[in-house]
């Protein structure tokens, strides 16, 4: 049984090993290479954990073979248009200038209802309303809506705010974090002064956050259900 | 370009692997074999030691085949030289030539798929 044991801690340390080594790229949305690695990854991985009568090398050099090839060709693919057009296809232009285009959609298999179920998942419930479509290689269809069906911004309002940028987290669940402080330019110091000034101990700060524009916020852990 | 020279590094690993299990393998089979078939048809009072000298050339090199053979072979084997070994110390020439019959098919067996790979690859 301890057989079962490490070969599996081993799997496993290869696999995430490998998801981490294959980049962030492959967590989020599979391109069909990356469909298919994931697919034969999975499958490998669980032969010598199944029968333990099959070497460990069974699976460890598929596996590593898999992963080279997969980061070999995500080079080849950044490199040359070719490669990208080959292994990953191009983009469709289902719907152009307004007219829907029924020979790309045949060409991709896609029925009306599915573009339909997509546009309204893009709260576009109007096909007249939509400019562009593109059935991207990832499957997922980007719209780009005529201008009357656009969403009116700020800038189209001649509203100006000032940028808030992203949040830092100084303070998460009591814990300081010395890099998210390093970001922002500030320091231990500059901490305690504000908590000072607020008369908050680090102890009761459930968060405490900071934008680009400086502006403070802070979550008391009474403030937490 | 350093993105892509661990995985070339990583894939020639892979392929040298290969190459040189399949070749060590096959080295030592052929000598494991030689030794099997030179066994006598009736065991002797020779024969026990040449059953041991096969069993330790088997265990030394016993990492390597558990590195590209399945596992049942490699129970199989140690079985049927437990098994040779009782035919000679039982007096048993069925047994014993049963046995050594056996080891032969295993270690041919092995050799052969072994020689496949080889051969399929290069």
């Amino acid at each position: 049984m301890y057989t079962l044991f490490f070969r599996t801690i081993i799997t496993y340390i290869l696999l995430v090993g490998a998801m981490r080594f294959m980049g962030k790229r492959q967590l989020g949305e599979l391109e069909l290479s990356e469909l298919v690695i994931t697919m034969l990854l999975s499958e490998l991985a669980s032969i010598p954990i199944a029968d333990n009568t099959i070497p460990l090398t069974f699976s460890l050099i598929p596996i590593i073979i898999l992963i080279s090839l997969e980061i070999i060709i995500s080079y080849l693919v950044i490199k040359s248009r070719k490669v990208k057009k080959f292994i990953g296809g191009s983009p469709s232009i289902i719907i152009s200038k307004g007219k829907l285009c029924k020979k790309e959609m045949e060409k991709d298999r896609l029925s009306l209802d599915e573009l339909m179920s997509q546009l309204r998942l893009k709260d576009i419930s109007d096909i007249s309303d939509v400019e562009y479509a593109i059935l991207e290689e990832n499957g997922q269809i980007s719209v780009i809506p005529k201008t009357h069906a656009k969403t009116v911004t700020l800038s189209d309002l001649n509203i100006y705010k000032t940028e808030k940028g992203i949040i830092h987290t100084i303070i998460a669940d009591g814990q300081i974090s010395d890099f998210n402080l390093q970001i922002i330019g500030r320091n231990r110091k500059w901490l305690f002064n504000q908590l000072k000034k607020r008369k908050i101990r680090l102890c009761d700060v459930f968060l405490f956050s900071v934008d680009d524009a400086g502006n403070v916020n802070i979550v008391k852990n009474g403030e937490t259900k | 370009m350093k993105t892509i020279i661990i995985p070339i590094i990583l894939l020639i690993a892979a392929m040298v692997f290969i190459i040189w299990s399949g070749i060590a393998v096959d080295n030592s089979l052929k000598g494991l074999i030689e030794q099997t078939k030179d066994l006598p048809d009736t065991p002797n009072e020779n024969t026990l030691k040449l059953i041991e000298d096969i069993e330790k050339h088997w265990n030394k090199h016993k990492e390597l085949y558990s590195a590209v053979i399945k596992f049942d072979f490699i129970y199989n084997f140690s079985k049927e030289i437990s098994a040779a070994k009782a035919g000679v110390n039982a007096e048993d020439t069925g047994t014993y030539l049963a046995a050594k019959k056996s080891l032969l098919n295993i270690l041919e067996y092995i050799r052969d798929v072994q020689k496949l790979r080889i051969d399929n690859l290069i």
